[in-house]
C-alpha cells in the first residue's frame, strides 16, 4: 500500500515545489525604448496678402477688382485734402482819405445837384457786386445860414426787397452845421451805371463818367445853397461779383498726415529702391468762379519721423527739381492736374524715407486771369486741393537684414521632453514664389554670448537661403523656387539648445537679382505672390514613462 | 497574482465599454485533468454539459453537486503570448523587482517583443461556479434525470499587434499599420439546464453493453455583454511624413438593469445603488440544446455529443458605439484639424433600440474510452484511457472553431485516489497543454482538483496561462 501511494505523494510533492517556484508579476513599470517618430509640422501657404496686411496701414493698399489678390502693393498716401473758401476773403478797404463834392446853387434857390464817382481803391472795379458788410460814410456841411434839405443817392445800389428803390440818405441840414451818415450796403445790390468817360455827370445820372459808385447830391431850398459833402467807406466784403480784383492773398493752407510707418522699415531705405513712385496734385475750383487765376505759392511738402513722445522730428522736404518750395498758378473752372516723379522730385528718397508724417502748406491767391475780362467770384465759392503719394511696390532691394534676439523659455516640462530627442530632422519643402530672396541666419548664445549652436542644413551651411522666384521682364513672379531645406539635429546639439539663453536671429532679404552690393531688375511685389511650404519632422525619441 | 490579474483587467477594460462576458462551458474538474476528455468518459453530473448521453450511464441513484462542501468552480486566465517570467522582464523594470525605471528595450528586445505577440494577442479569462447539479437515476427503465444552474462569466480580448508595431518601430514612413485583428467577446450567462438520458439498448438486440441517448434542454440568462462587431482602423505614414489614420468601430454592449450602471452617453438617467441578488434581471435570454448519444461495448465506450447549440437575444440595455472616419493628418501645428481628429476618433454611443443575438459555444466532441485494467489485469488498480476530438463552431468568448484533440487517462492505484492527467492538442493553443488532477473518491463524496494545463504550472515562470479546476460531488 504504501508502496502505491509513494509515487503519488511524490507527484503531489513535485507539484507543490513547482508551484511554488513562480514568480509573482511585479509592480507593472513600462519600459524605456527609442523610437522613430516621423509628423507632418506644417502644411501651409502664406499669401504676401496675409503677410503685409492692408487693413493695419492705410499706406498699404492693393487694388483688388478682381477679386484675385493679383494686384501689386502700393505705398500710398491719398488721403491729403483741403478746401479753401472764399468766404470774406474779396474785401475792398477802407480809402486811405475821403472823397470830397461840393454843391453850390443860385441865391434865389430850387433845385440843384452833383454827382462823383466815389472809388475806395482803384485796384477793384465792380461791375456787379452783393457785399456781406460794408457801409458807405457820407459827412454833409452846410456853410449858409439856412437851412438846406438835401439828398444823397447812389443809385448803383438798388435795394434787394425793392429794386426800383436805390441806396438814398436825405434829410435837413441846419444852417451853419455839420452831418455825419452811415448807409450800410449789405441788403443792396449793387450794378454799375454804363461808363463813358469824359462825359459830364448832368441829371438824370444814367451814366458814369468813370469806374466807382457813382454818389449823387441833391438840394432843395429857398436861399442859396452851399454844401460840401466828404465821402468815404468802410471796408466791403464782398459776396458776388463781377469785376476785377485786385491780387488778393487767401489763408495759409495747412495739412499733416500721419501715414502709419515705423521707423524701424526705414532700416531698408538705403538698400531700396522704386520704380514708379509719384507724387499727384490736383486742384479744382467749386462755384461761380470765371476769369480767375489762382496762384499757389511756395508750396511745400515735408516728412517728418515721430519720436517716442509723438513729436514730429528729422523735416525732410520732397524736392522739386532741386527747390523745397514749388509755386504755379491755375484759372479758376480749369482743373488742374499735376503729376511728379523721380524725374522732377526725390519722390523716391522720400517716400523710402518712410515718413510717419507728411506735412503739406500752400498759400493761395486769387488774381485776374485776363486784363480785358472781368471775373465773376462768390464767396461760397471754394477751391479743393486733393494730393497723394503713390509708389507701387516695384522695387529693386539689395540686401537689408534685420537682426535681433529672441529670449528662450523652455519650461522644465518642454526641456524633459527635448532632452529624449536623441535626433531629429527638420524638413521643408518649400515653394517660394516671392521675388524676394530671404537668408537668416540663427545661433543660440549663453547668457555670455557665446554660441552653443548655430542652426545649419545638411550641408553645414549656417546662412540658410531661401531665394526668391524667377521674374519676367516685368519684375512679375512666374516659377516658384523650389529649395528643400533639411535641418539636422544631434543629441548633442540638442543639449547645447537647450542650454541657451537666447537665440540671436539675423534675417536678410533681397530682390531677385540683386546682391549684398549691387541692385538687380526691378521686381513686383504681389498681393498673390506666396510662399508654400510643408514641414516635416522626425527622429529618434527615447519613450519614458514616469511609473510613479 | 493580483497585480497581474489587474493588468490584465485593466488590458480588457481599456476598451471603451466595460463588462466580461462568459461562455457556457462549465470546466467540471474531472474531464479538465483528463486532456478535456469527456464525449465517452464523464459522468455523471460532470455529464450534463458534456454529454448528457452519458447521464444514462450513471450507477447512482442520486448525485448532487452543488456548493457544499465545496462549490464546483472553473477559473482559467492567461495569454497566448506572454509568460509571468517574460512580462516580469519587459514590465518590471531594470532590476526586475517592479520598483525601479523601467527597463530599457534594445533592438533584441524589441524584436522578441513583437515576435510575442506575431501569433497575436489574445487575453483571455473565464469563471464559471456551478451552483447546482443533480441527477436522479429512478431506474434503467425509466432514464436519467438531471437538472443543472450555472454561471459563466467569460471575456477574450485580441490585443493587435499593429498597436505593439507601432509602439516599437514607431511610424517610418511607407509603415502602414492596422489594428483589425483587435476584437472582444465578453459575456455573463447564467444557464438553468434540464436533461434527460436513457439506455435505449434494451428497445432492440446489440451486442452493445448499452447504448444511451440524452439530451440537455436549457434556458440561458444574459447578464452582461460586450462585443466588438467591426474594427477596421489603420495608420500609414507617407512619404511627406503627413499620416492617414482611418477607423470603423462598431461595438455592442447590454447590461443587466438591476446593475443600474449608467452609459456615459446617457445623461438623462443617474447611477443608482446596483441591485445585487441571485436573481438578476437579465438584459439577454434564449434557449440552449444539447444531444448526444454514448454505446458502451466491452471494455470500450464511444461517445458523440453536441452542446450549446443556440444562442441569446439581447433586447434590454443595449449600447452600440459606433466611430467611423478617414482623415490625413498634414499639420499636427494645427489645432483646428487636430481638435476634428479628437472628435472622430472618439466614439459616439446611443441606446439600440433593436436586439442583438450571440451564439452560445457550440460544440462537437467524439470521443472513445477504455477501462484498460479490465484488457490488462496486470494494471494496479483502475486505469481509464480517453479521447476526444472537439470542433468549435464559433469563436465565441471560451470557445475555438480550431480543430482539437484531447487524451486522457484516470489511474486508481488505490481506489480512492484518483490520479488522472491528460493531454490537450489544438483548439487554439500553440502548444500541447498537459492536465493533470487528482482528489479524494470515497463514494458517496468526491473531491477533485485539477488543472488543465498543469504544464503551465510546471513552466512555472514560463507559463502563459493558469487555470483550476475544482469541485465535489455526492453520490447516493
Amino acid at each position: 500500500m504504501i508502496k502505491k501511494i509513494t509515487p503519488l505523494i511524490s507527484a503531489l510533492a513535485l507539484a507543490l515545489i513547482v508551484t511554488s517556484c513562480f514568480d509573482m508579476p511585479k509592480s507593472p513599470v513600462v519600459p524605456t525604448w527609442d523610437v522613430s517618430v516621423n509628423v507632418p509640422l506644417m502644411d501651409d501657404q502664406i499669401k504676401m496678402v496675409d503677410i503685409l496686411d492692408t487693413t493695419a496701414s492705410s499706406f498699404l493698399h492693393i487694388y483688388d477688382e478682381s477679386g484675385l489678390n493679383d494686384s501689386v502693393y502700393f505705398m500710398v498716401v491719398n488721403n491729403i485734402e483741403n478746401t479753401v473758401s472764399l468766404q470774406d476773403s474779396i474785401k475792398i478797404p477802407a480809402p486811405p482819405f475821403p472823397s470830397n463834392t461840393h454843391l453850390q446853387g443860385p441865391a434865389t434857390g430850387g433845385q440843384t445837384s452833383t454827382g462823383i464817382v466815389f472809388n475806395p481803391d482803384t485796384e477793384y472795379h465792380l461791375v456787379s457786386a452783393k457785399f456781406n458788410s460794408g457801409r458807405f460814410i457820407f459827412t454833409i456841411t452846410n456853410s449858409t445860414d439856412n437851412a438846406v434839405n438835401f439828398s444823397i443817392i447812389v443809385p448803383g445800389f438798388k435795394d434787394r426787397n425793392n429794386p426800383d428803390s436805390s441806396l438814398t440818405i436825405g434829410g435837413n441840414i441846419a444852417a451853419n452845421s455839420s452831418q455825419t451818415y452811415d448807409a450800410h450796403i449789405q441788403t443792396f445790390t449793387y450794378t454799375e451805371l454804363p461808363v463813358y468817360e469824359g462825359f459830364p455827370l448832368t441829371p438824370p445820372y444814367n451814366y458814369q463818367n468813370a469806374a466807382g459808385f457813382l454818389i449823387v447830391l441833391n438840394a432843395d431850398a429857398s436861399n442859396p445853397v452851399d454844401l460840401s459833402l466828404d465821402i468815404s467807406s468802410s471796408p466791403m466784403t464782398v459776396s458776388e461779383l463781377e469785376g476785377k480784383i485786385k491780387r488778393t492773398e487767401l489763408s495759409n493752407l495747412s495739412q499733416t498726415i500721419f501715414t502709419g510707418l515705423k521707423s524701424d522699415i526705414s532700416n531698408f531705405r538705403d538698400a531700396l529702391r522704386l520704380a514708379e513712385a509719384d507724387f499727384h496734385m490736383g486742384i479744382e475750383t467749386f462755384g461761380e468762379m470765371k476769369n480767375l487765376k489762382i496762384v499757389f505759392n511756395d508750396m511745400t511738402i515735408t516728412g517728418y519721423n515721430e519720436d517716442d513722445d509723438g513729436n514730429l522730428v528729422d523735416p525732410n522736404p520732397l524736392i522739386f527739381n532741386g527747390s523745397t518750395t514749388f509755386s504755379d498758378s491755375m484759372t479758376a473752372g480749369i482743373p488742374y492736374q499735376r503729376d511728379f516723379n523721380q524725374t522732377n522730385t526725390n519722390i523716391n528718397e522720400f517716400i523710402l524715407s518712410m515718413p510717419a508724417a507728411i506735412k503739406v502748406q500752400n498759400n493761395f491767391a486769387l488774381d485776374n486771369a485776363d486784363p480785358d475780362s472781368n471775373i465773376v467770384l462768390s464767396t461760397s465759392d471754394s477751391i479743393k486741393i486733393i494730393a497723394g503719394f503713390s509708389a507701387p511696390l516695384v522695387v529693386s532691394a539689395k540686401r537689408a537684414s534685420y537682426d535681433g534676439t529672441v529670449d528662450m523659455n523652455i519650461d522644465d516640462s518642454n526641456r524633459d521632453d527635448f532632452n529624449k530627442i536623441l535626433s531629429a530632422y527638420i524638413t521643408a519643402d518649400i515653394y517660394n514664389r516671392i521675388p524676394i530672396e530671404v537668408v537668416a541666419h540663427a545661433d543660440i548664445i549663453d547668457q555670455e554670448g557665446n554660441v552653443l549652436f548655430t542652426v545649419h542644413d545638411d550641408q553645414g551651411n549656417t546662412d540658410l537661403t531661401i531665394p526668391g522666384a524667377e521674374v519676367d521682364a516685368n519684375g512679375i513672379a512666374t516659377t516658384p523656387y523650389h529649395k528643400v531645406l533639411k535641418i539636422p539635429i544631434t543629441n548633442q546639439e540638442m543639449q547645447n539648445v537647450l542650454d541657451g539663453y537666447q537665440v540671436r536671429v539675423s534675417v536678410g532679404a533681397s530682390s531677385t537679382g540683386s546682391t549684398d552690393t549691387d541692385f538687380g531688375p526691378y521686381v513686383r511685389i504681389r498681393a498673390n505672390d506666396f510662399l508654400r511650404y510643408k514641414l516635416k519632422a522626425g527622429g529618434v525619441y527615447h519613450v519614458e514613462v514616469n511609473n510613479n | 497574482m493580483k497585480k497581474l490579474i489587474i493588468l490584465i483587467l485593466a488590458l480588457i477594460t481599456s476598451v471603451n465599454y466595460a463588462q466580461i462576458g462568459g461562455a457556457l462551458s462549465f470546466n467540471d474538474p474531472v474531464s479538465s485533468s483528463m486532456g478535456n476528455t469527456s464525449a465517452a468518459s464523464s459522468r455523471g453530473v460532470y455529464a450534463i454539459h458534456r454529454n448528457p448521453a452519458n447521464l444514462g450511464l450513471t450507477n447512482s441513484t442520486v448525485e448532487v453537486a452543488t456548493v457544499f462542501p465545496i462549490p464546483n468552480i472553473a477559473v482559467n486566465l492567461g495569454t497566448d503570448f506572454m509568460s509571468i517570467s517574460q512580462y516580469n522582464y519587459y514590465f518590471s523594470g531594470e532590476n526586475n523587482d517592479g520598483n525601479n525605471p523601467g527597463r530599457y528595450l534594445t533592438a533584441e528586445d524589441k524584436a522578441e517583443l513583437k515576435d510575442l505577440f506575431s501569433g497575436g494577442g489574445n487575453i483571455f479569462t473565464s469563471f464559471s461556479l456551478n451552483y447546482l447539479n443533480i441527477t436522479i437515476n429512478p431506474g434503467k427503465e425509466i432514464g436519467t434525470f438531471a437538472f443543472s444552474v450555472s454561471d459563466n462569466i467569460s471575456a477574450s480580448f485580441n490585443f493587435p499587434q499593429g498597436v505593439i508595431d507601432l509602439a516599437v518601430n514607431g511610424n517610418p514612413v511607407g509603415s502602414i499599420y492596422d489594428f483589425n485583428d483587435a476584437s472582444l467577446s465578453s459575456q455573463h450567462l447564467r444557464d438553468y439546464t434540464f436533461s434527460f438520458a436513457r439506455d435505449i439498448s434494451d428497445l432492440f438486440e446489440s451486442p452493445l453493453k448499452s447504448l444511451s441517448v440524452g439530451f440537455s434542454v436549457k434556458y440561458v440568462q444574459g447578464f452582461a455583454m460586450a462585443k466588438t462587431d467591426q474594427i477596421i482602423s489603420s495608420i500609414q505614414t507617407n512619404g511627406d511624413n503627413t499620416i492617414d489614420v482611418t477607423g470603423k468601430f462598431k461595438a455592442y454592449a447590454a447590461i443587466s438593469p438591476d446593475l443600474n450602471i449608467t452609459y456615459d452617453f446617457d445623461s438623462t438617467s443617474t447611477s443608482g445603488n446596483a441591485n445585487y441578488s441571485p436573481f438578476l434581471s437579465p438584459a439577454g435570454s434564449g434557449m440552449g440544446f444539447d444531444f448526444g448519444i454514448t454505446g458502451q461495448w466491452e471494455f470500450l465506450t464511444v461517445g458523440l455529443a453536441v452542446n450549446n447549440i443556440g444562442s441569446v437575444t439581447w433586447d434590454k440595455n443595449i449600447a452600440v458605439y459606433e466611430s467611423d472616419f478617414a482623415l490625413s493628418v498634414k499639420d499636427i501645428t494645427d489645432s483646428d484639424a487636430l481638435d476634428s481628429l479628437s472628435n472622430l476618433v472618439k466614439m459616439n454611443g446611443k441606446y439600440y433600440e433593436g436586439s442583438i443575438k450571440t451564439s452560445l459555444p457550440t460544440v462537437l466532441r467524439v470521443g472513445v474510452s477504455a477501462q484498460l485494467d479490465q484488457l490488462v489485469p496486470e494494471i494496479p488498480g483502475t486505469l481509464l484511457v480517453s479521447a476526444d476530438i472537439i470542433k468549435g463552431f464559433n469563436t465565441v468568448a471560451s470557445n475555438s472553431d480550431q480543430l482539437g484533440l484531447g487524451l486522457g487517462l484516470e489511474w486508481r492505484p488505490i481506489s480512492f485516489i484518483p490520479i488522472m492527467t491528460g493531454l490537450g492538442f489544438g483548439n487554439g493553443r500553440a502548444s500541447v497543454a498537459w492536465s493533470a488532477g487528482t482528489g479524494l473518491d470515497v463514494g458517496t463524496f468526491e473531491f477533485i482538483i485539477s488543472a488543465n494545463n498543469f504544464g503551465a504550472i510546471l513552466q512555472a515562470n514560463d507559463a502563459k496561462e493558469i487555470n483550476l479546476s475544482f469541485g465535489s460531488r455526492w453520490r447516493f
